[in-house]
């Protein structure tokens, strides 16, 4: 192999685990809090393309900048998150992990089946909103849009760690899981701080939407299932409720499925889930995962 | 600790029952349709015997097609294609008439195999004399395997793969096959003055490995070196391991003998990994969306079964009407196949004199027929030896480059 593919293999890896992490840590934030699996969080990430391949064409015919439109999937994946928590996962949350899973999965293809009857089943083509150049760096070329991806979801990774050790409000979410009771008597609202959570998750889901269509342009109403997978194996591999766990694992991912590839195609998925059962075997709680103390 | 390990464990049980639970989803359909055959056994029964008893000079006809998944577009195109065939058939005032069995809607396939035999058996409970379809070769292959089991007439539309055929005397297409059109590839390529190709295919699909073979074995005959053969799925989204691969290896050409729904994906990919060199795909390149690629699409072709720009009357009726009533979307190549199929049948059954199986068939074999696709004849296994069209894109519209007959001569060329 020569050294410009290593190169070129490291950027694709880098752009796929980017875009991994972030949908591992809607996965992460919502376990953190709640220690429940949200399997309809790949469906957000649907809908996020879907407002994108809607809205892109109507923000540049009303001469808006394109970007506009990720601010509108951002408000619109957050209401799907608040609604989903409200109507769906808080009714059972009293009723025990399974119950919340079964819904969660419910919900799923509850999200998958209503897309496909209300934008069919045809894939589309998603506008890009960036449509920066290629750069040649020493006989590789490097999409400018790729570095931008990865520097999109470094600030954003970075930002939500911040949040949640610095604010009143990440207080309050690593609070809540440590002790639900205890929590509520120093004057938080549980409910308040889930729903911010699902919102913040969704939200996410969003810009995860945005990363994959720029690079790869297509939007489907089943796009959410095997992504989704892939990002739970990214968080459970990282450490399911830690931040930095799903960042290296998303990044990890990425990287295991961009090499097996070059060496052998056909067998990157036998990879990529051969590594989950792998690490669940030798460390369960994830590569950073430790098995006491906060989470979230 | 503990109860976290349970969590996951409980996380895990739920990953897997979300794969059984899809798994269920296909069996409750099968369940659906063997119980619809069992509802109709009885008129089946009743029905048989007034077919062989009396000559009503209709000639009732299943379709199966895929009408949902990635390629819905190409089942949507086919039942345009079919309710406009048998709406001029029928008010032709001709000696038979068509009836659509499954009340007129085709039978759908999902582009899955094991769907294939839901659909088929679906079309089967009511009893019909001939079947078209399918379209893809993996979901045909087992459909005419059984077809050829019931003694069926089947006219297979855009199933390229050899094997749809062969040793199956009740089996035909009207469509090439696929060492053809992977022979006419090698032959562009030659003839374009490329020396160095890659090649990109899905081996979970008959058909792309049928165009591969086809493309490799001919390339090497006429002198091309093939520089990279790299594999991908038909579920893959991501080929940029594969393209920065075909870069490395310094290919002028790519050859991408995949279907529509990923054809964007792989264009813009290799683009934007710095392929500058052509891409060229087969007949699944049909209804590619371009949107927003339109200079990706720069100097990318695809082989055809017809053109919608061809000047002949057949063609030219054949796109009027379809886009007078149905819109330019779903005018694919697909739709044309259906549409040949139909009047095929319909050809068969005046050439057989009759409208059950066996006089169908008597007339399907060795037929010469005229329409959208060109005229041809069938050959001993079924096949048809037809001309092949050439197109490329421009502003990422389609736009026919040249059609080839089937010794490579020029049929007709774009001015």
């Amino acid at each position: 192999m020569t050294f410009s593919l290593f190169f070129q293999s490291l950027i694709n890896g880098l752009n796929l685990g980017a875009i991994y992490a972030l949908i591992a840590l809607g996965y992460t934030m919502v376990y953190g809090i709640i220690r429940m699996i949200n399997f309809a969080h790949g469906d957000f990430i649907m809908i996020g393309a879907y407002t994108l391949f809607y809205t892109i064409p109507m923000m540049v015919s009303a001469g808006m900048p394109a970007w506009l439109a990720v601010v509108v999937a951002v408000v619109v994946c957050g209401m799907v998150g608040i609604l989903v928590e409200t109507f769906a996962y808080r009714p059972v949350r009293k009723a025990g992990p399974m119950s919340a899973l079964i819904t969660a999965l419910a919900m799923s293809i509850f999200l998958q089946n209503l897309a496909m009857v209300l934008f069919g089943s045809r894939p589309h083509n998603v506008s890009t909103i960036f449509s920066l150049p290629s750069v040649s760096v020493a006989g590789v070329t490097v999409s400018l849009n790729v570095v931008l991806t990865i520097a999109i979801g470094l600030v954003i990774m970075l930002g939500l760690q911040l949040f949640v050790k610095k604010t009143p409000l990440g207080k309050a979410m690593r609070a809540v899981p440590q002790d639900r009771d205890a929590s509520t008597l120093m004057g938080i609202n549980v409910n308040r701080i889930i729903t911010v959570t699902f919102a913040i998750g969704s939200a996410l889901a969003a810009v995860a939407a945005l990363m994959y269509c720029t690079t790869y342009p297509r939007v489907t109403n089943d796009m959410g299932t095997t992504m989704g997978m892939k990002a739970f194996i990214a968080a459970v591999l990282g450490g399911i409720g830690v931040i930095p766990g799903a960042m290296l694992g998303g990044v990890l991912i990425g990287l295991i499925e961009v090499f097996v590839r070059l060496f052998a195609p056909g067998w990157y998925e036998a990879v990529t889930y051969g590594t989950l059962i792998v690490i669940l075997l030798v460390k369960p709680s994830g590569i950073l995962g430790r098995s006491t103390g906060e989470k979230v | 600790m503990k109860k976290r390990n349970q969590l996951l464990a409980a996380a895990l049980t739920g990953a897997l029952s979300l794969s059984l639970l899809a798994g269920c989803s296909s069996s409750a359909q099968q369940g659906g349709a063997a119980a619809s055959g069992e509802t109709s056994g009885s008129s089946t029964a009743a029905s048989a015997a007034a077919a062989s008893g009396e000559e009503d000079n209709v000639i009732r006809i299943g379709v199966i097609g895929p009408m949902t998944g990635g390629n819905a577009i190409y089942g949507e195109g086919a039942q345009n294609a079919v309710d406009m065939a048998v709406e001029e058939i029928n008010s032709s005032g001709g000696p038979y008439t068509i009836e659509i069995v499954n009340g007129g809607e085709l039978a759908d396939d999902a582009q899955d195999a094991r769907q294939a035999m839901n659909a088929y058996n679906l079309v089967m409970a009511d009893d019909p004399e001939a079947l078209v379809g399918s379209f893809f070769s993996s979901v045909t292959l087992p459909i005419a395997q059984q077809a050829s089991v019931d003694n069926m007439l089947l006219v297979a539309t855009g199933a390229t793969n050899v094997d749809v055929t062969v040793d199956r005397p009740t089996v035909f297409r009207d469509c090439f096959i696929d060492p053809y059109q992977g022979k006419m590839a090698a032959m562009f390529v030659q003839s374009e003055g490329y020396t160095k190709v890659a090649v990109l295919y899905a081996n979970d699909d008959d058909y792309s490995n049928g165009l591969k073979d086809a493309f490799i074995e001919n390339c090497e005959a006429n002198g091309i070196e093939v520089v990279y053969e790299g594999q991908c799925t038909t579920a893959d989204t991501d080929f940029t391991s594969q393209v920065s691969q075909v870069v490395a290896s310094g290919a002028e050409f790519l050859y991408y003998p995949c279907f529509q729904d990923t054809v964007p994906l792989l264009v813009s990919q290799a683009r934007s990994a710095g392929f500058t060199g052509a891409i060229m795909g087969g007949d699944g390149w049909d209804s590619s969306d371009t949107t927003g690629l339109e200079s990706q699409f720069e100097n990318c072709y695809f082989t055809n079964h017809y053109s919608s720009e061809d000047t002949s009357d057949a063609v030219v009726n054949f796109v009027t009407k379809d886009t007078d009533t149905y819109g330019t979307e779903s005018l694919n190549a697909c739709a044309s196949l259906y549409y040949d199929a139909i009047y095929m049948i319909y050809q068969a059954a005046q050439e057989g004199g009759g409208t059950d199986t066996a006089s169908l068939v008597k007339g399907m074999t060795g037929m010469t027929f005229t329409g959208v696709g060109g005229t041809f004849t069938l050959d001993g296994n079924g096949d048809p030896e037809k001309q092949i069209v050439f197109n490329t894109f421009v502003d990422g519209q389609v736009q026919w480059f040249e059609t080839l007959g089937p010794d490579g001569e020029v049929v007709a060329v774009r001015e």
